[in-house]
Protein backbone atom coordinates (compact mmCIF):
# COMPACT_ATOMS: atom_id res chain seq x y z
CA UNK A 1 0.00 0.00 0.00
CA UNK A 2 2.57 2.25 0.85
CA UNK A 3 4.69 1.56 -2.08
CA UNK A 4 1.78 2.17 -4.35
CA UNK A 5 1.03 5.64 -2.66
CA UNK A 6 4.54 6.20 -2.92
CA UNK A 7 4.48 5.51 -6.39
CA UNK A 8 1.81 7.43 -7.36
CA UNK A 9 3.19 10.54 -6.03
CA UNK A 10 5.72 10.12 -8.22
CA UNK A 11 4.59 9.41 -11.01
CA UNK A 12 4.46 12.67 -12.35
CA UNK A 13 8.40 13.06 -12.12
CA UNK A 14 8.93 9.65 -13.50
CA UNK A 15 10.07 10.14 -17.54
CA UNK A 16 10.18 6.89 -19.68
CA UNK A 17 13.60 5.42 -19.08
CA UNK A 18 15.59 2.59 -20.60
CA UNK A 19 15.23 -0.72 -17.98
CA UNK A 20 18.73 -2.22 -19.41
CA UNK A 21 21.67 -0.92 -17.91
CA UNK A 22 24.28 -0.21 -20.70
CA UNK A 23 26.96 1.48 -18.19
CA UNK A 24 30.47 1.36 -18.65
CA UNK A 25 31.51 -1.87 -16.69
CA UNK A 26 34.81 0.73 -15.92
CA UNK A 27 35.82 1.54 -12.68
CA UNK A 28 36.54 4.74 -13.20
CA UNK A 29 33.20 5.31 -14.36
CA UNK A 30 31.74 3.35 -11.09
CA UNK A 31 33.75 5.79 -8.87
CA UNK A 32 33.02 9.18 -10.43
CA UNK A 33 29.36 8.31 -10.86
CA UNK A 34 28.18 6.38 -8.12
CA UNK A 35 30.94 5.76 -5.02
CA UNK A 36 31.53 9.41 -4.54
CA UNK A 37 28.27 10.94 -4.56
CA UNK A 38 27.13 7.63 -2.25
CA UNK A 39 29.67 6.51 -0.04
CA UNK A 40 32.26 9.90 0.09
CA UNK A 41 29.96 12.11 2.38
CA UNK A 42 31.55 14.14 5.65
CA UNK A 43 30.68 12.08 7.94
CA UNK A 44 31.50 8.19 6.35
CA UNK A 45 33.95 7.20 4.12
CA UNK A 46 35.82 10.93 2.61
CA UNK A 47 38.84 11.25 2.73
CA UNK A 48 38.43 13.61 5.74
CA UNK A 49 36.85 11.09 7.59
CA UNK A 50 37.49 7.35 6.75
CA UNK A 51 35.18 5.68 8.65
CA UNK A 52 36.93 2.59 9.21
CA UNK A 53 39.82 3.37 7.81
CA UNK A 54 38.11 3.27 3.92
CA UNK A 55 38.42 6.46 2.29
CA UNK A 56 36.07 6.23 -1.18
CA UNK A 57 37.22 9.29 -2.46
CA UNK A 58 40.24 8.34 -3.65
CA UNK A 59 39.63 5.79 -6.65
CA UNK A 60 43.17 3.71 -5.88
CA UNK A 61 41.86 2.83 -2.29
CA UNK A 62 38.44 2.90 -3.00
CA UNK A 63 39.24 -0.18 -5.57
CA UNK A 64 40.92 -1.66 -3.00
CA UNK A 65 38.11 -1.44 -0.48
CA UNK A 66 35.48 -2.95 -3.26
CA UNK A 67 37.83 -5.79 -4.30
CA UNK A 68 38.57 -6.78 -0.68
CA UNK A 69 35.28 -8.98 -1.12
CA UNK A 70 31.63 -8.96 0.67
CA UNK A 71 30.97 -5.72 -1.39
CA UNK A 72 27.75 -7.25 -2.64
CA UNK A 73 26.74 -8.39 1.11
CA UNK A 74 27.84 -5.49 2.21
CA UNK A 75 25.46 -3.29 -0.07
CA UNK A 76 22.77 -5.28 0.36
CA UNK A 77 22.55 -5.63 4.35
CA UNK A 78 23.29 -8.89 4.60
CA UNK A 79 26.81 -8.70 5.63
CA UNK A 80 27.99 -10.65 8.94
CA UNK A 81 31.21 -11.00 10.76
CA UNK A 82 31.69 -11.53 14.07
CA UNK A 83 28.39 -12.88 14.86
CA UNK A 84 26.38 -9.84 13.87
CA UNK A 85 25.06 -7.91 10.95
CA UNK A 86 26.60 -4.81 9.50
CA UNK A 87 24.21 -1.89 8.90
CA UNK A 88 23.60 -2.19 4.99
CA UNK A 89 25.51 0.54 3.32
CA UNK A 90 25.41 3.49 2.84
CA UNK A 91 22.83 3.60 5.72
CA UNK A 92 20.86 6.51 5.02
CA UNK A 93 20.57 5.98 1.10
CA UNK A 94 21.15 2.58 0.36
CA UNK A 95 21.88 1.80 -3.53
CA UNK A 96 19.42 1.16 -6.06
CA UNK A 97 19.75 -2.31 -7.30
CA UNK A 98 21.21 -1.29 -10.75
CA UNK A 99 23.91 0.34 -8.73
CA UNK A 100 24.94 -2.77 -6.72
CA UNK A 101 24.25 -4.92 -9.48
CA UNK A 102 26.95 -2.45 -11.31
CA UNK A 103 29.47 -2.89 -8.75
CA UNK A 104 28.93 -6.58 -8.27
CA UNK A 105 29.29 -7.11 -12.07
CA UNK A 106 32.47 -5.13 -11.77
CA UNK A 107 34.04 -6.98 -8.98
CA UNK A 108 33.04 -10.40 -10.22
CA UNK A 109 34.91 -9.38 -13.71
CA UNK A 110 37.95 -8.22 -11.64
CA UNK A 111 38.36 -11.98 -9.89
CA UNK A 112 39.03 -13.36 -13.22
CA UNK A 113 40.67 -10.14 -14.49
CA UNK A 114 42.49 -8.11 -11.48
CA UNK A 115 43.68 -5.15 -13.89
CA UNK A 116 40.09 -4.41 -15.29
CA UNK A 117 39.78 -0.69 -15.78
CA UNK B 1 24.42 -2.38 18.44
CA UNK B 2 27.20 -0.35 19.36
CA UNK B 3 28.75 -0.70 15.89
CA UNK B 4 25.42 0.51 14.74
CA UNK B 5 24.86 3.52 16.87
CA UNK B 6 28.23 4.53 15.41
CA UNK B 7 27.45 4.36 12.03
CA UNK B 8 23.87 5.84 12.16
CA UNK B 9 26.06 8.88 14.33
CA UNK B 10 28.44 9.16 11.74
CA UNK B 11 25.50 9.43 8.21
CA UNK B 12 23.79 12.43 10.29
CA UNK B 13 27.01 14.03 12.17
CA UNK B 14 26.68 17.52 12.76
CA UNK B 15 24.95 19.93 10.21
CA UNK B 16 25.60 24.04 10.28
CA UNK B 17 23.61 26.35 11.51
CA UNK B 18 21.25 27.10 8.77
CA UNK B 19 17.96 29.33 7.90
CA UNK B 20 14.25 27.90 8.31
CA UNK B 21 13.20 29.25 5.13
CA UNK B 22 9.30 28.55 5.91
CA UNK B 23 10.08 32.00 7.93
CA UNK B 24 10.83 33.95 4.71
CA UNK B 25 7.22 35.14 3.63
CA UNK B 26 5.49 33.40 6.56
CA UNK B 27 6.55 36.08 9.17
CA UNK B 28 6.21 39.00 6.98
CA UNK B 29 9.86 39.33 6.44
CA UNK B 30 10.44 38.93 2.29
CA UNK B 31 14.25 38.61 2.87
CA UNK B 32 16.16 36.45 3.99
CA UNK B 33 18.81 39.22 5.40
CA UNK B 34 16.55 41.07 7.48
CA UNK B 35 16.90 38.43 10.07
CA UNK B 36 20.83 36.75 9.37
CA UNK B 37 23.61 39.17 8.78
CA UNK B 38 24.79 36.58 5.77
CA UNK B 39 23.27 38.46 2.45
CA UNK B 40 21.43 35.08 1.67
CA UNK B 41 20.50 34.30 5.17
CA UNK B 42 21.52 31.25 7.29
CA UNK B 43 23.78 31.07 10.12
CA UNK B 44 24.19 34.15 12.99
CA UNK B 45 20.81 36.35 13.67
CA UNK B 46 21.06 39.50 13.63
CA UNK B 47 19.41 42.60 16.13
CA UNK B 48 15.87 42.26 14.22
CA UNK B 49 15.98 38.39 14.01
CA UNK B 50 16.68 38.19 17.91
CA UNK B 51 13.76 40.28 18.18
CA UNK B 52 11.67 38.15 16.00
CA UNK B 53 12.65 35.03 17.85
CA UNK B 54 10.68 36.49 20.97
CA UNK B 55 8.14 37.84 19.27
CA UNK B 56 7.06 36.02 16.34
CA UNK B 57 8.29 32.37 16.42
CA UNK B 58 7.79 31.10 20.13
CA UNK B 59 5.23 29.88 21.30
CA UNK B 60 6.00 31.40 25.13
CA UNK B 61 8.31 33.98 23.70
CA UNK B 62 10.97 35.04 25.75
CA UNK B 63 13.99 37.40 25.07
CA UNK B 64 15.83 36.47 21.96
CA UNK B 65 19.47 38.13 22.33
CA UNK B 66 22.30 36.83 23.12
CA UNK B 67 22.53 34.97 26.77
CA UNK B 68 18.87 35.47 27.05
CA UNK B 69 19.31 39.54 27.06
CA UNK B 70 21.70 39.14 30.21
CA UNK B 71 24.68 41.07 28.13
CA UNK B 72 24.53 43.67 25.67
CA UNK B 73 27.27 43.41 23.64
CA UNK B 74 28.93 46.60 21.69
CA UNK B 75 27.58 47.37 18.32
CA UNK B 76 30.86 45.95 16.38
CA UNK B 77 30.73 42.51 17.67
CA UNK B 78 27.56 39.71 17.77
CA UNK B 79 28.17 36.19 18.45
CA UNK B 80 26.31 33.04 19.42
CA UNK B 81 26.32 29.32 19.94
CA UNK B 82 24.25 26.28 18.39
CA UNK B 83 23.48 23.13 20.02
CA UNK B 84 21.88 20.22 18.90
CA UNK B 85 21.38 16.91 20.27
CA UNK B 86 19.90 13.95 18.45
CA UNK B 87 18.28 10.87 18.22
CA UNK B 88 17.69 8.56 15.09
CA UNK B 89 16.17 5.77 14.34
CA UNK B 90 16.92 4.09 10.78
CA UNK B 91 15.40 1.07 9.01
CA UNK B 92 16.82 -0.03 5.62
CA UNK B 93 15.95 -3.20 5.15
CA UNK B 94 19.08 -4.55 6.49
CA UNK B 95 19.14 -8.04 8.04
CA UNK B 96 20.79 -5.80 11.45
CA UNK B 97 17.67 -4.26 11.70
CA UNK B 98 16.57 -1.37 12.69
CA UNK B 99 19.23 1.21 13.90
CA UNK B 100 18.96 3.61 16.67
CA UNK B 101 21.32 6.07 17.52
CA UNK B 102 21.89 9.11 20.16
CA UNK B 103 24.56 11.51 19.52
CA UNK B 104 25.64 15.22 19.68
CA UNK B 105 24.78 16.18 16.33
CA UNK B 106 26.25 19.93 16.55
CA UNK B 107 28.32 22.31 18.41
CA UNK B 108 29.70 25.58 17.25
CA UNK B 109 30.62 28.85 18.46
CA UNK B 110 29.17 32.07 16.12
CA UNK B 111 31.27 35.34 16.04
CA UNK B 112 31.34 38.31 13.76
CA UNK B 113 33.00 41.58 14.63
CA UNK B 114 31.82 44.94 11.85
CA UNK B 115 34.29 48.18 11.59
CA UNK B 116 31.96 50.30 9.13
CA UNK B 117 31.10 48.59 5.96
CA UNK B 118 33.14 45.41 6.28
CA UNK B 119 32.63 42.54 8.76
CA UNK B 120 34.18 39.22 9.26
CA UNK B 121 32.46 36.15 10.74
CA UNK B 122 33.38 32.62 11.33
CA UNK B 123 31.96 29.44 13.65
CA UNK B 124 34.09 26.93 14.49
CA UNK B 125 33.14 23.64 16.57
CA UNK B 126 33.31 19.99 17.09
CA UNK B 127 33.31 18.06 14.20
CA UNK B 128 30.71 15.27 16.35
CA UNK B 129 30.23 12.03 17.89
CA UNK B 130 32.51 9.14 16.89
CA UNK B 131 34.07 10.48 13.75
CA UNK B 132 37.21 8.09 13.86
CA UNK B 133 39.40 9.21 11.63
CA UNK B 134 41.28 6.05 11.11
CA UNK B 135 45.28 6.21 9.84
CA UNK B 136 45.49 4.05 6.35
CA UNK B 137 48.03 1.88 7.78
CA UNK B 138 50.42 1.77 10.65
CA UNK B 139 52.85 4.36 8.32
CA UNK B 140 50.36 6.74 8.09
CA UNK B 141 51.20 9.07 10.76
CA UNK B 142 52.43 12.49 8.80
CA UNK B 143 48.62 12.96 7.89
CA UNK B 144 47.30 16.05 8.82
CA UNK B 145 44.02 14.98 9.39
CA UNK B 146 44.41 12.54 11.29
CA UNK B 147 45.56 15.25 14.44
CA UNK B 148 43.43 16.27 17.05
CA UNK B 149 42.92 19.44 16.01
CA UNK B 150 40.94 18.11 12.73
CA UNK B 151 38.09 17.74 15.27
CA UNK B 152 37.50 21.30 14.93
CA UNK B 153 36.14 22.91 11.99
CA UNK B 154 34.96 26.04 10.52
CA UNK B 155 32.20 25.36 8.35
CA UNK B 156 31.93 29.19 7.74
CA UNK B 157 34.26 31.85 7.75
CA UNK B 158 34.19 35.25 5.34
CA UNK B 159 35.07 38.37 4.87
CA UNK B 160 32.16 40.66 3.99
CA UNK B 161 31.72 44.21 2.23
CA UNK B 162 28.34 45.43 2.67
CA UNK B 163 27.49 49.02 3.51
CA UNK B 164 23.60 48.41 4.36
CA UNK B 165 21.29 45.60 4.29
CA UNK B 166 19.57 46.22 1.06
CA UNK B 167 22.13 46.93 -1.92
CA UNK B 168 25.44 45.74 -3.11
CA UNK B 169 27.77 43.28 -1.28
CA UNK B 170 30.66 41.49 -1.47
CA UNK B 171 32.33 38.49 0.59
CA UNK B 172 35.15 36.14 0.60
CA UNK B 173 35.63 33.00 2.31
CA UNK B 174 34.09 29.73 2.98
CA UNK B 175 29.99 29.20 3.00
CA UNK B 176 27.98 27.85 0.86
CA UNK B 177 26.99 29.79 -2.50
CA UNK B 178 23.22 30.81 -2.40
CA UNK B 179 21.56 28.32 -4.42
CA UNK B 180 17.84 27.10 -4.14
CA UNK B 181 16.13 26.70 -1.25
CA UNK B 182 18.77 25.77 1.20
CA UNK B 183 16.47 24.02 3.65
CA UNK B 184 17.73 23.78 6.62
CA UNK B 185 17.71 19.74 6.59
CA UNK B 186 20.96 18.41 5.48
CA UNK B 187 19.71 14.79 4.45
CA UNK B 188 17.37 16.75 2.22
CA UNK B 189 17.84 15.62 -1.58
CA UNK B 190 18.08 19.15 -2.68
CA UNK B 191 21.30 19.66 -0.53
CA UNK B 192 22.40 15.87 -0.41
CA UNK B 193 22.89 15.37 -4.39
CA UNK B 194 23.26 19.22 -5.18
CA UNK B 195 26.38 19.04 -2.89
CA UNK B 196 24.95 20.85 -0.13
CA UNK B 197 25.50 18.12 2.16
CA UNK B 198 27.41 18.58 5.54
CA UNK B 199 31.12 20.09 5.32
CA UNK B 200 30.37 20.73 1.77
CA UNK B 201 30.88 24.56 1.81
CA UNK B 202 33.18 25.58 -0.82
CA UNK B 203 35.81 28.67 -0.74
CA UNK B 204 33.89 31.71 -2.59
CA UNK B 205 34.23 34.67 -3.94
CA UNK B 206 30.72 36.46 -3.60
CA UNK B 207 28.83 39.15 -4.32
CA UNK B 208 25.27 40.44 -5.02
CA UNK B 209 22.41 42.55 -4.90
CA UNK B 210 19.46 42.68 -2.22
CA UNK B 211 16.62 44.41 -1.74
CA UNK B 212 12.91 43.98 -0.92
CA UNK B 213 12.02 43.23 -4.41
CA UNK B 214 14.71 40.87 -5.73
CA UNK B 215 17.88 39.05 -5.31
CA UNK B 216 21.23 38.63 -6.88
CA UNK B 217 24.27 35.82 -6.07
CA UNK B 218 27.18 35.08 -8.30
CA UNK B 219 29.72 32.59 -6.72
CA UNK B 220 33.04 31.57 -8.19
CA UNK B 221 34.16 28.75 -5.63
CA UNK B 222 36.82 26.06 -5.23
CA UNK B 223 36.43 23.19 -2.96
CA UNK B 224 38.05 23.76 0.29
CA UNK B 225 41.94 23.29 -0.26
CA UNK B 226 43.09 23.25 3.29
CA UNK B 227 41.65 19.79 4.40
CA UNK B 228 40.35 17.26 1.93
CA UNK B 229 36.82 17.99 3.04
CA UNK B 230 34.29 16.82 1.01
CA UNK B 231 32.59 18.61 -1.36
CA UNK B 232 32.15 19.14 -5.37
CA UNK B 233 34.96 17.84 -6.62
CA UNK B 234 36.24 20.86 -8.56
CA UNK B 235 35.82 24.61 -9.09
CA UNK B 236 33.41 26.53 -10.79
CA UNK B 237 30.26 29.28 -10.44
CA UNK B 238 26.46 29.94 -9.49
CA UNK B 239 24.02 32.35 -10.04
CA UNK B 240 20.98 32.70 -7.92
CA UNK B 241 18.09 34.95 -8.98
CA UNK B 242 15.24 35.46 -6.85
CA UNK B 243 11.99 38.04 -7.78
CA UNK B 244 9.37 38.68 -4.89
CA UNK B 245 5.83 38.90 -6.27
CA UNK B 246 4.41 40.94 -3.33
CA UNK B 247 4.19 39.89 0.26
CA UNK B 248 3.56 35.84 0.10
CA UNK B 249 5.28 34.75 -2.88
CA UNK B 250 8.81 34.89 -4.50
CA UNK B 251 9.92 32.93 -7.91
CA UNK B 252 13.38 31.91 -8.24
CA UNK B 253 16.32 30.57 -10.29
CA UNK B 254 19.50 29.44 -10.21
CA UNK B 255 22.45 27.80 -12.41
CA UNK B 256 25.38 26.13 -11.84
CA UNK B 257 28.73 24.62 -13.15
CA UNK B 258 31.23 22.51 -11.76
CA UNK B 259 34.48 21.57 -13.62
CA UNK B 260 36.33 18.59 -12.11
CA UNK B 261 39.16 16.06 -12.61
CA UNK B 262 37.17 13.45 -14.27
CA UNK B 263 33.99 15.26 -15.23
CA UNK B 264 31.91 18.71 -15.61
CA UNK B 265 28.60 19.21 -13.92
CA UNK B 266 26.24 22.05 -15.15
CA UNK B 267 22.60 22.83 -14.33
CA UNK B 268 20.20 24.82 -12.82
CA UNK B 269 16.14 24.72 -11.85
CA UNK B 270 13.84 26.67 -10.34
CA UNK B 271 12.70 27.29 -6.73
CA UNK B 272 9.07 29.07 -5.73
CA UNK B 273 7.60 29.88 -2.16
CA UNK B 274 3.57 30.80 -1.68
CA UNK B 275 2.28 31.76 1.74
CA UNK B 276 -1.01 31.64 1.99
CA UNK B 277 -2.90 34.06 4.93
CA UNK B 278 -6.13 32.31 5.32
CA UNK B 279 -4.57 29.31 6.41
CA UNK B 280 -1.78 30.12 7.55
CA UNK B 281 0.17 27.36 5.24
CA UNK B 282 3.19 27.89 3.11
CA UNK B 283 4.23 25.88 -0.18
CA UNK B 284 7.94 25.82 -1.26
CA UNK B 285 9.02 23.71 -3.88
CA UNK B 286 12.81 23.39 -5.97
CA UNK B 287 13.65 21.40 -9.20
CA UNK B 288 16.50 21.22 -10.81
CA UNK B 289 18.38 19.35 -13.75
CA UNK B 290 22.17 18.67 -13.86
CA UNK B 291 24.01 16.81 -16.49
CA UNK B 292 27.31 15.38 -16.06
CA UNK B 293 29.54 14.40 -18.69
CA UNK B 294 32.69 12.65 -18.07
CA UNK B 295 35.79 12.74 -19.64
CA UNK B 296 36.05 9.27 -21.43
CA UNK B 297 32.15 8.25 -20.59
CA UNK B 298 28.91 8.98 -22.07
CA UNK B 299 27.11 11.69 -19.83
CA UNK B 300 24.17 11.16 -17.83
CA UNK B 301 20.83 13.73 -16.73
CA UNK B 302 20.02 14.15 -12.89
CA UNK B 303 16.73 15.54 -11.85
CA UNK B 304 16.77 16.32 -7.79
CA UNK B 305 12.92 18.11 -6.68
CA UNK B 306 11.58 18.98 -3.40
CA UNK B 307 7.88 20.10 -2.91
CA UNK B 308 6.76 20.98 0.49
CA UNK B 309 4.27 22.50 2.55
CA UNK B 310 4.26 24.04 5.99
CA UNK B 311 1.52 24.71 8.35
CA UNK B 312 1.83 27.04 10.89
CA UNK B 313 -0.47 25.34 13.64
CA UNK B 314 0.04 28.07 16.26
CA UNK B 315 2.58 30.56 17.59
CA UNK B 316 5.63 28.14 17.69
CA UNK B 317 4.63 25.62 15.92
CA UNK B 318 4.99 24.34 12.63
CA UNK B 319 4.25 21.24 10.65
CA UNK B 320 5.41 20.14 7.14
CA UNK B 321 4.65 17.61 4.40
CA UNK B 322 7.44 16.93 1.49
CA UNK B 323 7.99 14.97 -1.07
CA UNK B 324 11.15 14.31 -2.75
CA UNK B 325 12.84 13.12 -5.43
CA UNK B 326 15.97 12.27 -7.22
CA UNK B 327 17.07 10.80 -10.50
CA UNK B 328 20.50 9.59 -10.67
CA UNK B 329 19.88 8.83 -14.57
CA UNK B 330 17.34 10.49 -16.56
CA UNK B 331 18.22 7.29 -19.30
CA UNK B 332 17.99 4.47 -17.00
CA UNK B 333 15.21 2.96 -15.22
CA UNK B 334 15.51 1.54 -11.47
CA UNK B 335 17.67 4.26 -10.28
CA UNK B 336 15.72 6.80 -8.75
CA UNK B 337 14.74 7.35 -5.11
CA UNK B 338 11.52 9.04 -4.13
CA UNK B 339 10.54 9.50 -0.75
CA UNK B 340 7.81 11.43 1.39
CA UNK B 341 8.36 12.62 4.58
CA UNK B 342 7.05 15.28 7.30
CA UNK B 343 8.67 17.15 10.11
CA UNK B 344 7.22 18.92 13.33
CA UNK B 345 9.12 21.82 14.79
CA UNK B 346 7.92 23.17 18.08
CA UNK B 347 9.64 26.27 19.51
CA UNK B 348 8.54 26.90 22.68
CA UNK B 349 10.69 29.08 23.99
CA UNK B 350 12.80 31.38 22.89
CA UNK B 351 16.32 29.76 21.83
CA UNK B 352 14.60 26.63 22.44
CA UNK B 353 13.65 24.18 19.23
CA UNK B 354 12.11 20.73 19.30
CA UNK B 355 11.88 18.85 16.18
CA UNK B 356 10.79 15.51 15.00
CA UNK B 357 11.85 14.82 10.80
CA UNK B 358 10.96 11.70 9.62
CA UNK B 359 11.05 10.15 5.89
CA UNK B 360 10.39 7.05 3.33
CA UNK B 361 12.37 6.95 0.88
CA UNK B 362 11.87 4.25 -1.86
CA UNK B 363 15.09 3.22 -3.32
CA UNK B 364 15.42 2.01 -6.90
CA UNK B 365 11.82 3.11 -8.14
CA UNK B 366 10.76 1.39 -11.13
CA UNK B 367 9.18 -1.46 -12.20
CA UNK B 368 10.98 -3.53 -9.91
CA UNK B 369 10.87 -1.65 -6.16
CA UNK B 370 13.76 -1.65 -4.37
CA UNK B 371 13.96 -1.18 -1.03
CA UNK B 372 12.04 1.03 1.30
CA UNK B 373 14.75 3.27 3.80
CA UNK B 374 12.98 4.96 6.57
CA UNK B 375 14.57 7.45 9.27
CA UNK B 376 12.85 9.20 12.28
CA UNK B 377 15.18 12.05 13.47
CA UNK B 378 14.32 14.17 16.96
CA UNK B 379 16.67 16.73 17.71
CA UNK B 380 17.01 18.77 20.54
CA UNK B 381 18.57 22.51 19.59
CA UNK B 382 19.66 25.52 21.56
CA UNK B 383 20.99 28.58 20.59
CA UNK B 384 23.10 31.10 22.74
Amino acid sequence: MLRTALLAAVLATAGCTAETDDRPLNFSYIHAAILVPNCATAGCHSSLTRTAGIDMEDIATARMAVTAGAIEPLLKGIYQAGGSYFPRMPPDQPLPDADIDLIVAWYNLSLTDPGVP
Amino acid sequence: MRRIVVVLGLVLAPSVAQAYPQFQLSTGATRCNACHYAPAGGGLLNGFGRGEVGDTISMWGGDGALLHGLVKPPDWLAAGAEIRLAGAVNDNDAAAGTEVAAFPMQMDLLVRFQVGAFSLYANGGIRGLGREAEPHGADDTTNPEQTASSRFISREHYLMWRPQPQGWYARAGRFFAPYGLRLVEHPTYVRRWLNFDTLQETYNLSGGFVSDEWELHLTAFTPDFFREAPGPDGSGGAVYYERRLGKTATVGAQARVIVGDVDVRGGGGLVGKLYLPGPHLQLQAQLDVVYQSFDDFDGRTQLVGYLGGTWFAAKGLMATLFLERFDEDLSLGQTARSAVGAELQWFPYAHFEVSLWGRIAMIGTGTDDGPLSEMVLLQLHYFL
